[in-house]
């Protein structure tokens, strides 16, 4: 936050500037000022700095209130609503303005429940939108904390096939030191390492990389200094670590004697150098950075490297990406065993952080309120044309007394201006309240706990509120151009101009569409929803808990199998669990994970499919549930001997063997050359990341062939007990004392927070479309009903001349039906070309589903026309005794 | 002689009897709420007194800067002969009045709780 609002080392200045406004008398100005700095300083560190923020903020604005409320009392009153002629007359622009906003004031007073009302709707929308600008702002609009952001790319390598991989050890080597346009390439390499604090291990994420990140980045540790180690020393000979400005801050209390200390990362002991500085995390969640080694073993088909460079200034973003691809076109013709075919691209940062889907999101939202904020300022506008009306022998007697048609208009405008300043402090406050709320929930979108309420966010809707008061009043103050004085003083009735009937068709109409648009969109978003919701994981996720363990250093890998057998056998023995099992996969966990190419014996390359593999331990399937279709699963003998086996996915099987029995059949891991084992069972395919993600081919292979120190084991539990989390710690340590252990989490609880982020957008639209259709429906509601009251005179003589209530109804009724249908269809088009932008957000649903549009055309033209039909009824109610003139 | 005190305007100018010399909005404030309990907002007490001040019972001075105040100068206020007079007059009415009648008053409010 800014001193503006507070977060300062003194009270917000913005409540300050407020109170030097609204206290005119210097002395006390200074007096009210200081106490209340005092009090504030007392706050601050009796309480807290927020608290007392929050408190300057309170008593600032009941101050001011106070103080504005009681200098009107004092104000001459004028004698009679004649006196716009004096108030002309006198005094400078400013006093008129102020005069202006004066009566405007007293005007809205006289209909507090109407001024509440209109301010509180402008509220809601304002705040809406402002709030979801804040989150844009944020995550879109702002640049990343680095220097020169627009010069920062990705490189990322591409398959034969065009999908987005990591870069190699060595393919980095040769892009750094061949790329010409790019000051320098840096790497970052994640893996998990257990930290031990307190005497126990926890598990965190490290992030290998070199100085050369500070270069690309352009930034220095905040404490401490970078990397020094030359590229190339093995990772045992340095033994330095920079913490992340999180860890520092959560583990160490920002001590910034923490330089210098040694903290014990896996096995080895770590000399803290450094604290990298704030905004780090964009680029992953790394707890803790240590230096990247080359490591000469590492294979040119190894991807994971995350590289990140700068451009040199002089250089465009397309040469270098040219370069880049030429260099891979090169590294295919040398190394054609890893490369042949490959290519490599490079990105804008941001894009790659952002992420298109966040992008549209938020346009979506943003465009979807832009809506709702148009839809409110038509409805208000027709109020407040309806209340103009209803005033007119106020403006004619105005006018009367010499009241230029100007000062008529001037009212009016002061009045919308100030009902969409009240909007704009309620949706200010509302923003205020909601950004904060919005702000921790950072596991939606990337950069989220960087919202917040700024001087950006108010920019947007005092603008915006700006905009939406001229708006509002255009209508009145078209219509009260039109009348003659004349008219309005001897007519009892009608008297509104053709142009400003019009005109109020013409937003209801407006009100329609934007409603049938809205709804449209949000139905369409909340049924891509329901067919999210209804993919099948394809293994049965309640019941079933998951913590990711890391397992002390083996003396060789191969005693690994045989820890994980006892810790699983002990666990279930563990009360409430029935079945226990090990495997790499982290479930519903959108990180990026490490994929294979897998193929036929006899296949090319060109022929391998993406497959994702799995190491699984003996019951990983009775565990999971996932249901086994041929063939048999791993079984409990640990022994790597034999051929190798591998159980693959239903999609796999019949994506290699398309009419043959996959079983007993044998497939190629990676390349031509590579390893092959047996297929010995085949199972159903699961979506164990996410609902949305086309379902990739998957391969499992026995943990005893693949002993990895890090994994996730799973419990098969019926009512476990609540201190189950904590055997479950004293078992895995029991055989294994050094493992580090994660949280113990329900996989059914992490499948719905996955789908947290594709609930908000549906949700949020939804809400929006709910309030835009009431709008509307009172909206049309208020037309008919103020046509019906406008027109009362001439149903009275039409029914004293023996027209019939019905055709009378009839007439109403159907221009209400007109401009209903002339709604649905326009905003029915409209849904049609803005559903398009957002298709890719849409999930097995076409932009273009005609239930949808049916189902909802139906339900807003039944609205409509309920709207309608209500007030026509009350048309036949006129007594033509009590609308003439006797 | 003019309108009768409120009640709040009571508490304040007692505030100024207990405070003396030290009286500015802050401790006028502070020292309301110290006696009794009661949450009191600042734009009140300003508010009361400039009122009070524009009937002579309070006068006011502007002392020094200070830096807990950001640089600002205390306007200081004082308890006027009048106001002394206007305060002493509104005890002594409600005196007069509820004189004997406390333990009939606090008899009443026993029954309603009871």
């Amino acid at each position: 936050m800014t001193p503006w609002f507070g977060g300062g080392d003194g009270p917000p200045k913005l409540a300050e500037m407020l109170l030097r406004l609204v206290v005119k008398d210097p002395e006390s100005r200074e007096g009210i000022l200081g106490d209340l700095w005092e009090e504030y300083c007392e706050a601050a560190s009796q309480r807290s700095p927020r608290y007392a923020t929050r408190w300057y903020w309170w008593s600032a604005i009941r101050l001011a209130f106070r103080y504005v409320t009681a200098r009107t009392q004092r104000m001459p009153l004028p004698q009679g609503s004649g006196t716009v002629i004096p108030a002309l007359r006198r005094g400078g622009t400013v006093t008129s303005v102020a005069r202006d906003v004066g009566y405007a004031a007293r005007g809205l007073g006289r209909s507090p429940r109407f001024s509440a009302a209109v301010a509180l709707t402008l509220g809601l929308g304002l705040g809406a939108s402002a709030t979801i600008f804040g989150v844009f702002d944020a995550v879109v609009l702002q640049p990343m904390p680095f220097p020169g952001p627009d010069r920062l790319v990705r490189l990322s390598q591409l398959t034969p096939r065009g999908v987005d991989f990591q870069v190699s050890q060595p393919d980095f080597v040769d892009f750094r030191d061949r790329a010409s346009g790019l000051v320098d390439l840096a790497a970052v390499q994640t893996q998990e390492v257990a930290f031990e604090s307190d005497g126990a291990l926890e598990r965190l994420t490290a992030g290998l990389t070199t100085s050369a990140l500070f270069r690309v980045l352009e930034v220095r540790p905040a404490l401490g200094r970078s990397f020094s180690e030359p590229e190339g020393v093995p990772r045992a000979g340095s033994r330095t670590a920079i913490l992340s400005s999180h860890l520092w801050v959560e583990r160490f209390e920002a001590d910034r004697d923490v330089l210098g200390r040694t903290v014990r990362l896996d096995d080895g002991l770590f000399v803290v150098i450094g604290v990298m500085p704030r905004g780090l995390e964009l680029l992953g969640d790394v707890d803790v950075w240590l230096p990247r080694g080359a490591d000469p073993l590492a294979q040119r088909d190894d991807h994971r490297l995350q590289v990140y460079g700068r451009l040199r200034d002089e250089v465009h973003l397309l040469d270098a990406r040219e370069a880049i691809a030429a260099i891979a076109i090169d590294l295919g013709e040398s190394h054609p065993a890893s490369n042949a075919g490959w290519s490599a691209q490079l990105a804008p940062l941001t894009d790659f952080l952002v992420g298109a889907q966040v992008r549209l999101v938020t346009v979506t939202l943003l465009s979807a309120l832009g809506l709702l904020l148009l839809l409110i300022g038509a409805n208000i506008s027709n109020l407040l044309m309806a209340r103009t009306t209803g005033r007119q022998r106020e403006f004619g007697v105005r006018s009367a007394l010499g009241a230029g048609r100007w000062s008529v208009v001037r009212l009016l405008l002061a009045e919308s201006v100030l009902l969409s300043l009240m909007g704009a402090v309620a949706g200010v406050a509302l923003a205020y309240g909601l950004l904060p709320v919005v702000a921790r929930q950072p596991e939606l979108v990337p950069r989220m706990s960087d919202v917040a309420f700024d001087w950006r966010v108010l920019t947007f809707a005092m603008v915006a509120s700006a905009v939406e008061g001229l708006g509002i009043g255009l209508g009145p103050a078209l219509q009260s151009t039109r009348w003659s004085v004349q008219r309005a003083l001897t007519e009892t009735g009608g008297g509104t101009s053709r142009a400003a009937r019009r005109y109020r068709d013409v937003l209801v109409v407006g009100q329609v569409s934007m409603a049938m648009t809205l709804l449209v969109s949000a139905s369409l978003l909340v049924k891509s929803f329901r067919q999210l919701q209804r993919v099948d994981p394809g293994f049965r996720t309640q019941e079933l808990l998951a913590v990711e363990v890391q397992l002390s250093s083996p003396g060789s890998p191969l005693e690994l199998p045989g820890r994980v057998e006892e810790m699983l056998s002990n666990l279930r023995t563990l009360p409430g669990v029935r079945a226990a099992a090990g495997t790499s996969m982290r479930f519903f966990d959108l990180s990026p994970r490490t994929f294979t190419m897998l193929g036929r014996m006899d296949a090319a390359l060109d022929d391998y499919v993406t497959a994702d593999w799995r190491i699984v331990t003996p019951r990983y399937f009775e565990t999971t549930e996932v249901p086994v279709r041929a063939g048999r699963v791993f079984d409990d003998r640990l022994e790597a001997s034999g051929e190798a086996e591998v159980v693959v996915g239903e999609a796999l099987a019949n994506s290699l063997w398309p009419d043959e029995d996959a079983l007993g059949q044998r497939l190629r891991w990676e390349a031509p050359e590579g390893i092959a084992t047996r297929v010995v069972g085949v199972v159903g395919d699961v979506s164990d990341v996410h609902p949305g993600l086309p379902q990739v081919a998957s391969a499992y292979v026995p943990y005893a062939r693949v002993p990895t120190r890090r994994l996730t084991l799973l419990l098969r539990t019926d009512s476990p007990p609540p201190d189950l989390a904590a055997a479950v710690g004293r078992t895995v340590r029991e055989v294994d004392r050094g493992a580090a252990l994660a949280e113990l989490r329900d996989v059914g609880e992490r499948y719905v927070d996955v789908l947290a982020v594709d609930r908000l957008l549906p949700t949020l639209l939804a809400v929006v479309a709910a309030i835009a259709v009431v709008l509307s429906g009172l909206g049309v509601y208020g037309l008919v009903a103020f046509t019906v009251a406008r027109r009362g005179h001439e149903i009275g003589i039409r029914m004293a001349l023996g027209g019939r209530p019905g055709a009378i109804v009839a007439m109403l009724f159907g221009h209400g039906v007109r401009l209903v249908s002339a709604g649905v269809v326009m905003g029915a088009l409209a849904a049609a070309a803005v559903s398009r932008t957002f298709a890719s957000l849409l999930f097995e649903t076409e932009p273009t589903d005609l239930s949808t549009y049916v189902g909802v055309g139906a339900f807003v033209a039944v609205v409509g026309l309920i709207a309608t039909y209500v007030p026509s009824r009350r048309a036949t109610h006129v007594e033509p005794t009590r609308v003439l003139p006797t | 002689m003019g309108r009768a005190l409120g009640e709040f305007e009571q508490l304040i100018l007692f505030a100024l009897v207990d405070l003396g010399d030290d009286a500015y909005g802050a401790s006028i404030g502070r020292a309301i709420e110290r006696r009794t309990g009661r949450d009191v907002t600042a734009g009140a007490v300003y508010t009361a007194l400039d009122r009070l001040a524009s009937r002579g019972y309070v006068s006011a001075a502007v002392g020094e800067p200070t830096p807990e105040r950001g640089g600002r100068r205390r306007k200081y206020y004082r308890l006027e002969t009048q106001g002394a007079l206007a305060l002493q007059r509104s005890v002594a009415a409600l005196r007069d009045m509820s004189d004997g009648l406390i333990a009939r008053l606090e008899a009443l409010t026993q029954e309603s709780r009871a």
